[in-house]
């Protein structure tokens, strides 16, 4: 068997060291990485992306439905003008970020004036409900 | 284990060597169970993703000088990882935390602010601290955020709902 000098050994601990840290630390990362990526129990994610505006007597609704519950999952969503139900929607949405682009035309969808006080939108899916709002 | 241990002997700072390769073994041993103990299979994991996701949502609406106010008493997640995630500094996010905690505090102002955010006192509060998004735990909302109009809602998911001031 070869006689390490201890500089020689010094070094050897060293790299063994360095090398049992090295791989344990991408095997700690690694192992972070795939609990995390698990987001089959997130449910369904409601949330504006900006908020209504009105211009030329219409409002844009531009908002967000994100989807971890299944592939082509079914939702109902429903956007309420000041308590009025304006669109009512059934919609087949595939996993993760589904960005929602609705006009509303105050005039011709409210019948009475030019201007909103509250905006709810309501998504449901099965028994889960989720609601935002917002107030003029 | 033992086996390179015997080539300890012959070097004349074997102890050294000894104690620095033990506490090595240490640390790894400490490493590994942090995160069994940190992500067990039946954690909700969902909370975590949820804070992270709702954080990463706040940080594309939120200005420089806006500020978070979420409730750590009955949260249900890891409220203050929201400071990591924003990466604003320390001050960016304040938390109602538990009442004890604010037995030496004069001006209970996260208190008031998460209790009573329609009084005068927590409005003004508010406007000191210029907070402009509240996190709450979705299955535990304040009922005064609720039928209040000086806030509405902006986002909601299972764990998380948050709130935006008027």
């Amino acid at each position: 068997m070869k006689n390490y000098k201890p500089k020689e050994l010094q070094t050897y601990y060293l790299i063994v060291v360095c090398l049992t840290f090295l791989i344990s630390v991408i095997i700690l990362v690694n192992e972070y990485n795939t609990s995390l990526v698990t987001t089959e129990n997130l449910g369904f994610i409601l949330y504006f992306n900006e908020f209504p505006k009105e211009k030329n007597n219409q409002i844009l609704v531009n908002f967000t439905i994100e989807n971890y519950i299944e592939e082509n999952a079914e939702f109902d969503y429903y956007i309420y003008v000041d308590n009025k139900i304006l669109v009512e929607k059934t919609v087949v949405l595939g996993l993760k970020k589904n960005i929602f682009t609705q006009p509303i035309n105050l005039i011709e969808d409210l019948e009475t004036v030019t201007y909103f006080k509250t905006l709810k939108i309501k998504v449901k899916k099965g028994e889960s409900v989720k609601e935002i709002y917002y107030f003029n | 284990m033992i086996y390179p241990l015997c080539y300890l002997r012959i070097y004349k700072n074997s102890k050294k060597i000894t104690i620095f390769y033990l506490f090595i073994i240490l640390i790894l041993i400490v490493g590994f169970s942090l995160p069994e103990r940190a992500l067990e299979e039946n954690m909700p994991k969902e909370r975590i993703l949820n804070l992270y996701h709702a954080s990463m949502y706040l940080k594309s609406l939120i200005n420089e000088n806006e500020v978070v106010l979420t409730e750590h008493q009955n949260s249900g997640f890891p409220d203050t990882w929201t400071r990591v995630f924003l990466l604003g500094g320390y001050n960016k996010v304040i938390e109602r935390v538990y009442y004890f905690r604010y037995n030496n505090d004069p001006v209970k102002e996260t208190w008031v602010m998460m209790t009573e955010p329609n009084s005068p006192k927590g409005l003004e509060y508010m406007q000191k601290n210029n907070v402009t998004y509240i996190i709450q735990n979705t299955q535990k909302v304040n009922s005064e955020f609720l039928k209040s109009r000086n806030f509405f809602k902006i986002y909601q998911g299972d764990t998380i709902t948050i709130f935006s001031k008027k």
